[in-house]
């Protein structure tokens, strides 16, 4: 009996209730630094601060607008460098501090995601805001989404070039499953095949990036769940990888739900609540708290749900949401199906709701 | 080297849900299908030669072990009875037993068990390879995820029943094993409660209820988990039919194997969080007394079951109707355990398992890698009489939430 009490102790060592726990309180420390004595913040954490020496800063953009709040005591530099990775080609930054408009120079960066931003700050709190230059208008855009690149990383190349070839795109969204494990290298060659796509790729990690543990996925891309705006829809990303979402962010995403409750409002993650072939269960642990979360997307009235984990594509609804599953990217595909590497296109209003959701296949 | 593999096959089929078509291969076994099949038969002739009279005392009614020949008993595990050689022979089965099961047989004077619990560790890893292979090689793919998910759980069931048979064999004491009940009680009820820790939810204490009520092959079961602290309740019920085993009324049975069909229902409201979940399922399950495969294992039983279910969704959310979410569910389960006392008077039976079910309380075991949602839970599950009436029933488990409670426990029926 004592053996297998012993081996009940070492289940529980192994298994965890909140097995997403420690990302979601790393959350809430992305997008904050102090780099020297002055302290950096990007509103919501929607952009990860790589590195910093004092007046020089590089982030990693999480969504296409983004405030980034400097407090610059008297001893810091004043001439500030800021070099921006994944943002939009049509990059249009504004500077403000101690009252008034800053001026800025900016360049754009050998890639055209990347640009470099020189602003002199003044002593105090001054905010450097960018967006594209449409970012608060409504109207009709379209959006890439693409999950489960994972171990065809050779041969994304493939994808890209046909996103690029993809008129009116604005960004990709992607929903997990960039690398096989997660680890700095593989993150680190992802976002060198990256320099070919001509979009930001705003992404959330699947369970494929918790193989180095800790993960360093939120190091280099930032937050794990994070929620942005852009042409008046509502973007909820959250990190389902551990096939549950964190306590913690039910409570942020409260918040996102009434933010987006009389918007447009698209929620992806990587792996489903539910999976359309249950026996299989390519979902969350628990039945129970699939139906809670799909329950508060309902409530929220949320209009479109995104999906990766799953490679292959499906198209139904959870909880009279429609969704879709979309694991295109090359990772192992789903046989007999019939799908094979695609991508979505989707085209969302912020007035009128999504409009549309396309399927591109690359093969 | 036949004898062996027949007797490794009999353990392998032990985890089979279709097992009595599997382990009686003779005619008559099929129409008798308590009886051991021939290879189990001669397994526990073989075995039985080392303690041939307790044995036949402890099989009730008409057995075929009575009819075990009385050959020359050799006492392979005289020196078991030294306490430091067993545990000894104990490390040796749960280190090096690990990875290679029956180490703990084999240092205990035991080759030819040691070699049938290799051939089913072997056979479990090899069913594990060709479910895992298959579902890496398929994708996943939607047409036989259910197939290959549920020959990789039987591997990996069968991959556990040899470590624990071997930890079990090993370590049980020479002359005190439990005794499985061979009729069934014509009732039982239980009341207790359990606390839930699952920090997705409110509730934390819960009252149990539950009652199985027998007539002859048949048997009700309704079941209920109540809140005390949040508006959740869980309603189940399930009609069984059993093919063979203990029944309430009749001769005992050889053993305490059994082989049921179940079809269930459940009901669980989640009031406070907005939807209820309907669920309907049939399930098949089967439990082996390992006795049937050496006397080495006397005590101890397995169990296997497998079914699907289907589950419905429904949400309630104020002047928003909205269509109920339909998913089908993939029952399997796996455990290993062994009688204490006399399980059909003052004693009873503990068990460790493998539940696939992702509904419920238990749901799903959460991982910290990359290998989260799959997986179901584990737990354990100990029933104890202390008077031929009354006992107490402790119950854990570990999913995506952690489950612990004790219940009271009143039967009736036949006792010993």
């Amino acid at each position: 009996m004592t053996r297998w009490l012993s081996l009940i102790c070492a289940l529980v060592l192994a298994g965890c209730v909140r097995p997403a726990e420690e990302r979601a309180e790393r959350d809430l420390e992305i997008g904050e630094a102090t780099i020297g004595t002055t302290s950096v913040r990007v509103s919501g954490g929607l952009a990860a601060i790589r590195r910093g020496t004092p007046g020089e800063i590089e982030l990693w953009q999480s969504a296409p607008a983004i405030d980034i709040h400097f407090q610059r005591p008297k001893d810091a530099p004043s001439q500030w460098t800021v070099r921006i990775k994944n943002t939009t080609p049509d990059l249009l930054a504004r500077a403000s501090g101690a009252g008034k408009s800053l001026s800025l120079t900016q360049s754009a960066g050998s890639v055209r995601t990347q640009a470099t931003l020189s602003v002199n700050l003044p002593v105090g709190e001054s905010t450097l805001s960018l967006a594209p230059a449409d970012a608060a208008d409504s109207g009709s855009f379209r959006f890439a989404v693409l999950s489960d690149v994972q171990e065809a990383i050779d041969d994304v190349q493939d994808i890209y070039r046909k996103m690029n070839a993809e008129p009116g795109l604005r960004f990709v969204l992607g929903a997990g499953d960039l690398t096989q494990q997660g680890t700095v290298s593989q993150l680190t060659r992802f976002e060198e095949e990256l320099r070919v796509l001509e979009l930001p790729y705003y992404t959330t990690l699947g369970n494929h990036e918790l193989g180095a543990g800790p993960p360093p996925f939120q190091d280099l891309y930032g937050r794990a769940n994070f929620s942005f705006e852009f042409k008046a829809v509502r973007f909820s990303m959250l990190d389902s990888a551990s096939a549950t979402i964190d306590p913690l962010v039910y409570g942020w995403l409260d918040d996102w739900l009434a933010d987006g409750r009389d918007q447009t409002h698209i929620v992806a993650m990587h792996i489903p609540p539910l999976d359309p072939i249950g026996v299989r269960n390519g979902a969350f642990a628990s039945r129970a708290e699939a139906a809670k979360l799909l329950s508060r997307l309902a409530k929220g009235r949320v209009d479109l749900t995104l999906y990766g984990h799953i490679h292959s594509y499906y198209d139904f609804d959870n909880a009279g949401i429609p969704a879709h599953i979309s694991g295109g990217g090359g990772a192992i595909p789903e046989r007999f199906d019939g799908i094979g590497r695609h991508f979505l296109v989707v085209e969302a209003d912020g007035a009128v709701g999504v409009k549309g959701v396309r399927v591109v296949r690359v093969d | 080297m036949r004898a062996r593999a027949r007797g490794a096959c009999a353990l392998l089929v032990c985890s089979v849900v279709c097992l009595p078509a599997g382990a009686e291969p003779s005619a008559k076994a099929a129409a008798e299908p308590d009886a051991p099949g021939p290879g189990v038969q001669e397994a526990v002739a073989k075995d039985a030669s080392d303690d041939d009279r307790d044995v036949a005392e402890w099989q009730p009614g008409a057995s075929q072990v009575d009819n075990a020949p009385a050959a020359k008993p050799k006492d392979s595990r005289a020196d078991q009875t030294d306490p430091s050689v067993r545990a000894r022979n104990v490390a040796i089965a749960l280190g090096p037993g690990f990875l290679l099961h029956g180490s703990g047989q084999r240092a205990a004077g035991n080759p030819e068990a040691a070699h049938r619990l290799l051939a089913v560790q072997a056979t479990g890893l090899g069913l594990v390879v060709v479910g895992l292979g298959g579902l890496a090689a398929t994708g996943a793919s939607r047409y036989t995820a259910g197939p290959l998910a549920a020959t990789m759980i039987l591997g990996a069931g069968l991959f556990g029943t040899s470590y624990l048979s071997d930890i079990y064999a090993t370590a049980r004491p020479h002359d005190s094993v439990g005794r499985p009940a061979t009729n069934a009680p014509t009732s039982v009820s239980e009341v207790g409660h359990r606390y839930v820790y699952d920090p997705q939810f409110r509730y934390r204490q819960f009252l149990v209820q539950a009652f199985d009520a027998r007539v002859g092959r048949f048997t009700l079961s309704p079941q209920g988990w109540f809140a005390l602290d949040d508006e959740n309740a869980r309603i189940t019920a399930h009609l069984s039919y059993r093919f063979s085993g203990p029944l309430p009324s009749g001769p005992p049975a050889a053993d305490g194997s059994y082989w049921d069909l179940s079809l269930g229902a459940s009901h669980h409201r989640y009031d406070s969080d907005g939807f209820r979940i309907l669920g309907a399922e049939l399930l098949t399950r089967v439990r082996r007394d390992m006795l049937r495969y050496g006397s080495a294992y006397r005590g101890a039983f397995t169990e296997a079951a497998l079914g699907v279910g289907l589950l419905r969704t429904d949400y309630n959310i104020e002047g928003t109707p909205i269509d109920s979410d339909y998913s089908d569910l993939l029952l399997a389960e796996l455990a290993f355990g062994a009688y204490f006392g006399d399980a059909q008077g003052r004693g009873g039976e503990a068990r460790v398992y493998y539940d696939h079910r992702h509904d419920g309380y238990a749901s799903g075991l959460h991982l910290t890698g990359l290998g989260s949602g799959v997986a179901g839970h584990f737990g354990i599950d100990v029933r104890g009489y202390f008077t031929d009436t009354f006992g107490l029933r402790f119950d854990a488990q570990i999913g995506a939430s952690h489950i612990v409670g004790m219940s009271l426990l009143l039967r009736s029926g036949k006792s010993r």
